[in-house]
């Protein structure tokens, strides 16, 4: 096979892998949005990861209420009561 | 509304086991029709004249007069059935006929929670490996009468009676709820060497099986049936660095070390060089490739979707080995095994361990939660995942595409690597297409190779690569079937989600998200 028959045929194999792919790509498109609405496919940008990244949320979140102020005498007086007690305290509210 | 049997095994049970099986059978929030109790006559005797059973409406007896359309439910003597596990299997026995669930185990710390085994969906190849589905089985009745009845079925070793049951079934479903808690405080699941024999030569299986006892691990190593001849693509630039000491051109050590080591040896090497390549480096490639080499250059702007596509349409083997440049094989036998995989025609693409130059765990295989890990990154080998998930062969949603054995046929079918991700997620996408169309995608830690990617290489995240991977698979990264929806997100292990005790560092993550290069 000639040089320029072998780079014609790689380009087309090339070129039907692509199509493929693309269809592929495609069908995948339809199922996502109409999972998630049509907003899911537009321009770039509609999907980040950072943007449901909940966990920074949950951090920030975490120390939130357990260090109010009003709670320190109560967390105080929790923490110096017997272990046992504690325990018990801390499963009947989980 | 389904009606309930459930079935439990006494031998080397005691009475008061039973007696705790039976108070949560009693506070099942549907009261299951029959308790089928074999193994012991005198337990069966002890249990029907407890005052609260014979209050209820529960027949208690060794059999089944006849049998109906009720669904049955293994449960073992000494487990706790969950109040609401009856109501939540019922609204899956519709659609599947086989489901199991999550588990709570032991109740270790005097005032903790007890520890929560989460589990997969349904991966038969690790069930091959071990019981990883659990105690608890609840199966439709044809499939009880197709894997040998209820009689049968009770006596067996609880990974036996698995695989007899998932063989017999169509769909089996996993449901992501605790539903019992188990009296065994060991969460890892057990494995039986025979029941594995056995379940291979009933489907045909031809391989050696044997066990790792302390790990409870099958390994089933199927035998090859031919030597196809095998392409192995290795993408380069010609880079030269430093490895064990030694300053080598990293494709032309990887191609070197794949010769002289591997057991395998029906293999040619497509080397897809960049332009960019210096005359020493392309030479390098020349001499380690030898006669089995061929050179593809490649002269445009760098994508390495596009450089592997270009190497596998200048390929006429029917498999094609994906192999980065700074890889190294361990495992001699490395692509028998993968080979192996490959000979049960549902899968489409295997993949080895990868492990960095000191040993540590490069990539077990991807998991999507939502972000693509590489999982157990960065972790001693010595690891063995949560549920021994790192001894096992087992169903990934995906692979690095640094080390992957493919189909011909189906690299083909899925139109290769999407070159619209030039550098990250192109492995990502190829292994959702491969699943897409059909086709299972194992990993297996029996083959072994090294990647010597940096370990503090910054993945450069493109944000049209991460916009394209959630258009085309956003409902796949956001439901891993190899996950669990009870885990923790955005990390790459497989973690209880316990976020309140844990510091910001921890919950943030302790590597970045993977780029496959």
């Amino acid at each position: 096979m000639s040089m320029d028959a072998e780079a014609a045929r790689i380009g087309q194999a090339l070129d039907l892998l692509i199509a493929r792919d693309s269809e592929i790509g495609e069908r995948a498109k339809l199922r996502v949005a109409k999972i998630y609405g049509p907003t899911a496919t537009s321009s770039l940008g509609t999907y980040d990861f950072s943007d449901s990244f909940a966990k920074r949320d949950q951090v920030s979140r975490r120390g939130d209420w357990v260090h109010r102020n009003w709670l320190r005498p109560i967390r105080f007086f929790y923490r110096h009561i017997p272990k046992p007690i504690r325990f018990a305290i801390k499963k009947l509210f989980a | 509304m389904s009606n309930f049997i459930i079935v439990s095994d006494t031998s080397n049970c005691s009475f008061r086991d039973l007696l705790v099986t039976g108070k949560s059978i009693l506070n099942s929030s549907i009261s299951p029709t029959h308790w089928l109790i074999s193994g012991s006559s005198v337990q069966l005797l002890k249990i029907q004249k407890q005052r609260s059973l014979r209050k209820s409406k529960i027949i208690i007896a060794d059999k089944l007069p006849d049998p109906d359309h009720s669904t049955v439910v293994f449960l073992r003597v000494g487990d706790t059935l969950a109040p609401d596990a009856l109501s939540l299997i019922a609204q899956h026995t519709n659609l599947h006929d086989v489901v199991y669930g999550d588990s709570a185990h032991g109740r270790a710390r005097k005032f903790e929670e007890p520890s929560k085994a989460r589990r997969p969906q349904w991966s038969p190849e690790r069930l091959r490996s071990h019981n990883y589905v659990g105690d608890l089985l609840a199966a439709s009745q044809s499939v009880i009468a197709a894997a040998g009845g209820i009689s049968t079925l009770a006596t067996l070793h609880e990974h036996d009676r698995s695989l007899r049951l998932f063989e017999a079934c169509k769909s089996p479903h996993r449901i992501a709820h605790v539903l019992y808690h188990s009296s065994q405080e060991r969460m890892v699941p057990t494995a039986s060497l025979s029941a594995v024999q056995q379940h291979c030569t009933r489907t045909g299986i031809d391989a050696v099986c044997t066990i790792d006892e302390e790990m409870q691990s099958v390994r089933v190593k199927r035998r090859l049936h031919s030597q196809p001849k095998i392409s192995v693509i290795v993408p380069t630039r010609g880079t030269a660095e430093n490895l064990k000491g030694q300053r080598v051109v990293l494709a032309a050590h990887a191609i070197k070390t794949l010769i002289d080591s591997s057991t395998y040896q029906n293999f040619d090497v497509i080397a897809v060089l960049d332009s960019v390549t210096t005359s020493e480096g392309r030479q390098a490639i020349v001499e380690a490739g030898g006669s089995r080499l061929k050179i593809v250059d490649y002269d445009r702007p760098f994508n390495f979707a596009e450089k592997i596509n270009l190497g596998a349409v200048c390929s006429d083997a029917d498999l094609l080995l994906l192999l980065n440049d700074d890889t190294e094989i361990i495992t001699p036998d490395a692509l028998e095994t993968l080979l192996g995989i490959l000979e049960d025609q549902t899968v489409g693409m295997a993949g080895p361990m990868l492990l960095y130059e000191d040993m540590t765990i490069q990539s077990a295989g991807h998991i999507l939660n939502p972000v693509p890990f590489d999982l157990y990154r960065e972790r001693e080998l010595t690891c063995t995942g949560a549920q021994h998930l790192l001894q096992v062969q087992r169903e990934a949603s995906g692979l690095i595409a640094a080390c992957v054995l493919v189909r011909r046929s189906v690299f083909d079918e899925v139109g290769g690597l999407c070159t619209l991700f030039p550098s990250n997620y192109n492995d990502v996408d190829f292994g959702l297409k491969i699943q897409d169309a059909g086709y299972r995608v194992v990993w297996t830690p029996h083959a072994q190779f090294h990647h010597f990617e940096s370990k503090t290489r910054t993945p450069k995240l493109q944000t049209f690569e991460v916009a394209t991977i959630g258009a085309r698979w956003r409902d796949k990264l956001e439901d891993d079937p190899y996950f669990n929806p009870h885990l923790e997100r955005y990390i790459d292990i497989w973690k209880e989600n316990v976020m309140g005790q844990r510091s910001v560092l921890d919950a943030l993550g302790p590597t970045a998200p993977i780029a496959s290069k």
